[in-house]
């Protein structure tokens, strides 16, 4: 999956602004239904946090999936903060947005207020049993 | 040798296949048609779609089919005629996505 610098730091900026530091918070990046290695935008969905987890409703969800409809794109990496290290969490592993094979969840340590980038960063892959496993960025999440 | 087909089995297989419906079911961003039979409960329409969207894993289930309004849901112990108009736009999506550290 290829992403942009600017869209990495689009979403950095977003994750600050919204968490401020002291509560976590979610986006997606997305990318066109018709180019399935290409990330080029996100969208962060209405949701509700907290310092140590995020919810996104129903009705959210239903906003989210209506979007992709009718721009034609899709969610291909579900990122969220940690207050601290970043890890995939039990509700991270059961309640992802998406769980076909391939989907790529990606959390930021520290409410993404260290640098622009991947350093302490967890990238995990959906594998075709339907698990979660921690891959590495190199050949799964790379910048253009 | 299996038996001539009459034409009542004719007729009554033209008449299954004029029977069947179609929807437009969403999923993250894609849009398929599939069809169905209108006394079909609308889990069989569910699980094609889980299948046709490669979606797997013990928490597929959590995916649930709601309706045009993207906020009604479909229930799988129901037929698809009581819930459905066909050609209707539904949605395929999970209820709830929470995440985090602590949860």
């Amino acid at each position: 999956m290829a992403l942009g610098q600017e869209v990495l730091e689009d979403a950095f900026g977003h994750l600050r602004r919204c968490g401020c530091g002291r509560v976590e918070c979610v986006l997606y990046l997305t990318g066109p239904v018709a180019a399935p290695t290409l990330i080029d935008g996100l969208l962060q969905p209405v949701h509700a946090a907290g310092p140590g987890g995020y919810s996104v409703s129903s009705a959210a969800i239903g906003e989210v999936w209506r979007e992709l409809l009718v721009r034609e794109q899709s969610v291909r990496v579900q990122v969220h903060t940690h207050p601290g290290p970043a890890y995939h969490s039990a509700t991270d592993d059961s309640h992802a947005l998406v769980h076909s094979v391939g989907f790529l969840s990606l959390v930021i340590p520290d409410f993404a207020m260290g640098d622009v980038g991947f350093d302490g960063a967890y990238l995990a892959e959906l594998d075709d049993r339907g698990r979660w496993r921690p891959v590495p960025f190199e050949g799964h999440l790379e910048l253009l | 040798m299996s038996p001539v087909p009459t034409v009542t089995d004719d007729a009554s297989a033209d008449q299954a296949a004029r029977r069947k419906q179609t929807v437009h079911i969403a999923f993250n961003g894609m849009n398929a048609s599939f069809e169905y039979g209108p006394e079909q409960h609308a889990e069989h329409v569910r699980v094609q779609a889980l299948n046709h969207y490669d979606v797997r894993g013990p928490e597929r289930h959590q995916d649930f089919l709601f309706g045009p309004d993207n906020q009604t849901e479909i229930k799988d112990d129901a037929t698809m005629a009581s819930q459905v108009e066909p050609g209707s736009q539904l949605y395929l999506r999970p209820r709830t996505a929470p995440g985090g550290a602590l949860r």
